[in-house]
């Protein structure tokens, strides 16, 4: 990798540098197993002093004693609201307070193992049962709140004893951290309450982002955008589904580490997703280059803390700064909704701090569920504009096809061809035949053709030769169409020539035995026609843009949207119109090149 | 009757000069076929012409001005096209006929009688009146005109303003494709009734018609109790 790849990483994991420091708590441990160890009049001075994240894994039983004491006169006592901050060396201190609401009375424990709590040499609380091996021990409930009885609260000093065992910690680590905390019972009994509410908002909402997307693509919307915005919601709905289960369905410790790996893995697949659909969203070029550049980005988020809540967080900020970067190119390229995205990046970046805090707080969903919610409210607006066209485009098609049928019943021609062939049945009734099937084949390759957007070359042609037919019996001047170069089979918009052919007879005067010519450069890619109306122009001035030019140039935006040419001019004995468009994909949205 | 057929499609010309010869006989002194307007120009530039049938969208071009052209000539218009939704107009610039493609003979025949003024007038619902100026065609509104005088083969045309303009249709032509408003007062005069402001008779039958604007024209014995009925 680059040196200016390690800058980047150096510059957007610069906070992780500012962990905190902590004073420790007294807490000592002794391996080995004996019931007198409960009491707190024993001397523990002999056993081994650890810090919090010093316990052993895959180990036990061992007993570990905390001491709990009152904070001296000029210590700094936490206020009650901070019962669930996680701030080390003071979560041991603790002041009995005579107000219900804001005493301690209670331990919060998230055990990774079994255990039996002691509290001043009484149990407290049981969870699993504690082992020497992993097959006798069975693990306990992962979450405990353990009142602890009025009489042993008060005085100035209490211990607090563990028997544990941890044969099913399965996180890779060696050791681990592990924390009773001092709360008020009816206050975290609250909060825990409130605990997976917002997963559960961010959940529902997930869904039925998704629902809405997938409901969009079943009426008939194949948006690769859709597509993701579903994809992206349904893992996130995952992701929250999964924050939620620890406080709605209690489960033994040996889940918690899969449950926080599967937690840290849809995560990264949620961010890649997110990347995908802005990448998409914004039709950005250099797609794979995005997402590969999200990668390496990923890559390091995942080592940057071995505590995977704060994994979960690196990888989503990680994902923020590639999202960051797309927002601002989107907005730069002027995309559609990119403002709005890059307001809501910037925000989020702003709250999805790394340092050690509460786990993934009520901001941290609402602002994630926000960006989703911005970036499907941009698809949206996109859905709706494509809607806006292809009803126009219905219109349009409609419109065209009137138009050609208008061609058949254009009453100067149809009724000075009527006004022609009863001349002809009177005159000479086998011609009147001839002529009446002339005039049937032009309007049988019309009606064919109505409704039609593109047709083959060959039917166009036809239709030519059968209008010129009709004309050279009305006119008694033989004019002919010569082709050159033309594929049969390549698609035109009907009646483009056949506009032209009537352009021509009706701007310049052909005599007898003339020919209009067309001449084909037809690629795989790309169309090119040159057509020659032939005659002297009358004295009149050739409009701009008369019907028949209308028609035409219509027709031609109507299937090769932006991506054709049209251009007309004098030349030697006649004049010539030449139409370019581009074949590979008729109808594209994409802008002309 | 000397006709001129103005007809760009040759089975259509073909038709209409059969339907002629047969509906017209003998009747017919001269007929002329010309596919455009230009080529009828020249021909009616040394040829007189009693009618001249003419099809609107000469090889699809609007014929709005060769028809300002045609009506500002001596000789009767009738129009043969199948742009019956311009016929109103086209009455308006002062066409005899307007005879809608495709068209029968019976159709053709009724044109011809009001050619020639089998007819009774009546349906005139000319608005406009073409004359020719130094070269190009003015278009004078009929309401702007009090009276037409007889000059010959042509007609004055005198305007409410005092203005007065030559036009080349005798007074009998006029006559047919101006409004019912306008009556024959005189062999030379014919005028707007409602320019009339009194009728005045003198001594040996010599009577008068006195316009709101003053002058007087002659009214012709024959026509004197007719008109005094109508002003009633």
């Amino acid at each position: 990798m680059r040196p200016r790849f390690f800058s980047l990483l150096l510059v957007l994991f610069a906070c992780a540098a500012l962990a905190s420091v902590s004073a420790q708590p007294d807490l000592r441990i002794r391996h080995g197993d004996d019931p007198r160890w409960a009491s707190p009049d024993w001397d523990d001075a002999d056993w081994t002093r650890i810090t919090m994240d010093e316990y052993p894994a895959a180990a036990g039983p061992f007993w570990v004693r905390i001491r709990l004491e009152q904070p001296g006169p000029m210590h700094h006592a936490p206020r009650p609201d901070q019962t669930e901050v996680l701030v080390p060396p003071e979560r041991y201190v603790y002041r009995w307070s005579a107000e219900p609401e804001s005493s301690f009375d209670a331990l919060f424990l998230p055990a990774v193992y079994s255990f039996e709590l002691f509290f001043d040499g009484r149990l407290l609380a049981r969870s699993g049962v504690v082992g020497h091996d992993r097959e006798s021990e069975v693990p306990g409930l992962l979450d405990h709140l353990v009142r602890i009885p009025d009489d042993l609260r008060g005085g100035t000093s209490h211990l607090l004893a563990i028997r544990m065992s941890t044969y099913h910690y399965n996180f890779p680590a060696t050791h681990f951290s592990a924390t009773p905390w001092p709360v008020n019972m009816a206050r975290r009994l609250r909060h825990e309450a409130r605990l997976p509410v917002f997963p559960l908002v961010g959940a529902v909402c997930s869904l039925l982002t998704a629902a809405i997307s997938l409901v969009l693509m079943r009426l008939g919307e194949r948006r690769r955008a859709l597509a993701l915005v579903a994809a992206v919601s349904v893992v996130l709905a995952v992701f929250y589904g999964l924050i939620a289960v620890r406080w709605l369905y209690p489960y033994t410790y040996d889940w918690h580490y899969p449950r926080l790996l599967a937690i840290t893995w849809v995560m990264t697949v949620a961010s890649v997703l997110l990347v995908g659909l802005l990448v998409e969203q914004f039709n950005a070029p250099w797609k794979a280059w995005w997402l590969a550049g999200l990668v390496p980005l990923l890559a390091a988020a995942w080592q940057m803390s071995p505590i995977y809540e704060l994994k979960v967080l690196w990888i989503c900020r990680a994902m923020l700064l590639v999202a960051l970067a797309l927002a601002g190119w989107a907005c730069w390229r002027r995309r559609p909704g990119a403002w709005p995205a890059l307001a809501g990046v910037i925000v989020a970046l702003l709250v999805v701090r790394t340092e050690r805090r509460a786990f993934l707080d009520p901001t941290f969903f609402l602002t994630i569920e926000a960006l989703v919610l911005l970036v499907f409210a941009a698809v949206g607006a996109q859905v709706q504009a494509g809607r806006r066209a292809a009803r126009e485009a219905r219109l349009t098609a409609a419109r065209m096809e009137i138009e050609l049928l208008k061609k058949n019943l254009q009453p100067h021609f149809l009724l000075n061809t009527l006004t022609a062939v009863s001349e002809v049945i009177e005159a000479d009734p086998p011609g009147a035949v001839r002529f009446i099937d002339d005039l049937a084949a032009e309007f049988r390759s019309l009606a064919a053709m109505s409704g039609e957007r593109l047709v083959p070359l060959q039917r166009e042609l036809d239709l030519c030769r059968a209008h010129l037919k009709v004309i050279s019996r009305r006119t008694g001047r033989d004019i002919g169409l010569a082709v050159e170069g033309a594929r049969d089979e390549a698609l035109v918009p009907p009646a483009i020539f056949l506009t032209l052919i009537e352009n021509g007879l009706v701007h310049q005067r052909a005599e007898s035995g003339a020919e209009f010519r067309l001449r084909a450069h037809v690629t795989d890619e790309t169309a090119r026609y040159e057509f020659f109306s032939p005659g002297s122009k009358r004295p009149d001035d050739r409009p701009a843009g008369g019907t028949g030019l209308r028609y035409v140039q219509a027709r031609l935006e109507e299937s090769f949207r932006g991506q054709w040419t049209f251009s007309q001019g004098a030349v030697a004995g006649g004049w010539e119109t030449v139409i370019g468009w581009r074949t590979a994909r008729p109808g594209s949205e994409e802008a002309a090149p | 009757m000397k006709l001129i057929l103005i007809e760009d499609e040759p089975l259509v010309a073909q038709r209409l000069e059969r339907f002629c010869r047969e509906i017209l006989g003998a009747e017919l002194e001269k007929l002329h076929v010309a596919s455009s307007f230009d080529e009828a120009a020249g021909w009616l530039a040394e040829h007189p012409v009693d009618v001249a049938l003419l099809d609107l969208n000469l090889e699809g071009r609007d014929g709005m001005e060769l028809l300002r052209r045609s009506v500002a000539g001596a000789f009767h218009t009738v129009i043969v096209s199948a742009n019956t939704d311009r016929a109103l107009e086209a009455f308006q610039y002062g066409v005899l006929d307007f005879v809608p493609k495709p068209f029968t003979r019976e159709r053709l025949t009724q044109a011809f009688e009001r050619a020639r003024g089998t007819i009774t007038r009546g349906a005139g619902t000319a608005k406009n009146l073409a004359v020719r100026k130094a070269g190009r065609v003015e278009l004078i509104a009929v309401d702007d005109v009090l009276f037409a005088q007889g000059a010959g083969n042509y007609s004055e045309l005198v305007l409410v303003n005092g203005r007065r303009e030559l036009h080349d249709k005798t007074l009998e032509k006029l006559a047919a494709i101006l409004p019912p408003d306008f009556e024959r007062l005189h062999k030379s005069y014919l005028v707007r009734l409602s320019a009339i402001k009194a009728l005045h008779a003198s001594e040996g039958s010599h009577y008068e018609a006195e316009l709101k604007n003053g002058p007087r024209l002659p009214v012709g014995r024959t026509r004197y109790k007719e008109l005094r009925a109508k002003l009633a």
